[in-house]
């Protein structure tokens, strides 16, 4: 059992958890986070901190959703996060009052391997409007339903 | 902190299977070459403050994220 802020107390077994062995930029100290599905879409997802309570992130899964979304995972991610043909990437968004103005961070996906149940935080090269990309800028609305 | 002095094509190694060498010197730039073992991970410090600080202003802080941008979406 475990508290949230935002979804009160939930029950994920400890074989769910997802180990990020460095943290996420940011947020160091903090390894052990479970993966929560937004129960009103496919697109959107949670990553909530088992250590406190009151991290969480709102991400999406950019495929479908993003159009023309890429991203190539190099063997040295791989090797951190362990090989494996299900790699899931997930991008962090930052949700503003006017979701005209709601981002979505580009440069530095969350992938996340379901067989070894750990995550890491990629940085990619880049520009810097790629960290605070407008979400309604980017995303396929024909994919929504 | 450690401060080191060295010359052009000159090199530090840390911890054994770090190499840091002096690639360049160009008036103000001074170009490194680093030869590390694939799982260091290496950044600009500038661009892994910007990191951590746009995870900082992510963490979610409202209840409701959803219908707002539900309303978006459709819109």
């Amino acid at each position: 059992m475990m508290k949230t802020n935002f979804f009160g107390e939930i029950v994920v077994s400890e074989e769910k958890h997802i180990t990020f062995t460095e943290g996420i930029p940011g947020f160091e100290n903090l390894t052990k986070f479970v993966l929560l599905q937004e129960e009103n879409s496919q697109h959107f997802f949670y990553l909530q901190s088992v250590e406190e309570n009151g991290i969480c992130f709102v991400m999406v899964s950019p495929w479908g959703l993003i159009k023309g979304y890429n991203l190539h995972i190099p063997q040295s991610i791989e090797e951190k996060i362990g090989f494996g043909t299900e790699i899931e990437v997930y991008l962090i968004v930052r949700v503003d009052e006017d979701p005209l103005k709601t981002t979505v961070n580009m440069q530095a996906p969350i992938v996340i391997n379901p067989e070894t149940n750990k995550g890491y935080q990629m940085i990619l090269e880049g520009s810097e409007s790629n960290l605070r990309t407008l979400l309604s800028q980017v995303i396929d609305k024909e994919a929504l339903c | 902190m450690l401060v080191l002095t060295r010359k052009k094509g000159e090199s530090i190694i840390i911890d054994g299977g770090i190499t840091v060498q002096i690639a360049s010197i160009d008036g103000n730039n001074v170009r490194l070459a680093i030869d590390a073992p694939k799982n260091i991970r290496i950044y600009r410090e500038e661009i892994y403050k910007q990191i951590q600080s746009q995870n900082k202003a992510s963490v979610r802080n409202t209840k409701d994220v959803f219908s707002a941008l539900k309303n978006m979406l459709r819109n």
